[in-house]
């Protein structure tokens, strides 16, 4: 197998990502917080969704370059795709898990309850245990090439969850309101939404890259100790 | 407002403690790296590498 080598294009990408998205975020949540006026019903707690909206979208992306990742595994064994889909799952499962518990945040004053097994919840839950899955098939696996392939099957087939996920509030009655469009909300909360979504990818392309850098000189010494 | 400033101040210790465990782990490879003996897996490219991580 050949050893994995990060682009030489990457170094220092991750401290420009990093300070752009510490810098985003700050701003994104001072707007969201004290700027940007609260919603006409539900008040205060509706600021949430500067966080939670941004969390579940870059959820779903992370687990699409994990897909992604995943299909380019196995067409050509290259161990770099395997390790990116590693770092964007890992992400993926933090973005999921904030996703969750920021929405039972909102949940409990707005519902009058912490969790509901609705189909958006129940199936935003399903698809957080379908990537801890992903990842305790790779701590399991002790060859890198079997944890590879192993964990890439995992990759693709729990994809298919990430869909349901999104059509489950169009699909199913559901507590959960349905997707909100541009048309339906006031300028300047789109606006404060798109800004926190800029400042949730700059900070996924951060952990990402910084990711990948780590498991590439992690590769590099098992090599180097399976050669002793 | 308990709720909200509760899922603020998740998100962010979230973060940040994410980030901090993951530039720890930086640290450590490249430190390992700089001590581990030369071989044959010590290519120009992992030499390139571990500057990359240091950095």
């Amino acid at each position: 197998m050949t050893e994995p080598t990060a682009s030489p294009r990457l170094k220092g990408w991750h401290r420009l990502l990093a300070f752009l998205a510490v810098a985003t975020t700050v701003v994104g949540s001072l707007i969201g917080l004290f700027v940007v006026p609260p919603d006409a019903l539900q008040g205060n707690v509706q600021r949430l969704m500067y966080l939670h909206v941004p969390a579940a979208w870059l959820a779903f992306l992370a687990f699409f370059v994990v897909f992604v990742m995943a299909v380019l595994y196995l067409i050509q064994r290259d161990p770099r795709w395997d390790m990116i889909a590693a770092g964007s799952a890992e992400i993926g499962v933090l973005f999921t898990a904030l996703t969750l518990i920021l929405g039972s945040l909102w949940g409990k004053p707005i519902w009058g309850v912490w969790w509901t097994w609705d189909p958006r919840l129940t199936t935003t839950a399903i698809l957080l245990v379908i990537y801890v899955g992903y990842l305790a098939v790779r701590s399991f696996a002790g060859d890198p090439d079997r944890r590879a392939r192993w964990s890439a099957v995992v990759g693709i087939v729990g994809f298919a969850d990430v869909p349901i996920v999104y059509l489950s509030v169009t699909w199913w009655r559901s507590l959960h309101q349905p997707p909100s469009s541009p048309m339906s909300m006031a300028p300047s909360m789109l606006w404060t939404l798109l800004l926190n979504v800029v400042a949730f990818t700059l900070l996924y392309g951060y952990l990402l890259v910084r990711k990948y850098q780590v498991a590439v000189a992690e590769r590099a010494l098992e090599d180097r100790e399976a050669m002793r | 407002m308990g709720y909200l400033w509760a899922g603020y101040a998740l998100t962010w210790v979230a973060m940040a403690w994410f980030a901090w465990r993951l530039e720890s782990r930086a640290r450590d490879a490249a430190r390992r790296l700089k001590k581990s003996p030369r071989g044959e897996a010590d290519t120009p490219a992992v030499r390139s590498e571990n500057e990359s991580v240091r950095t």
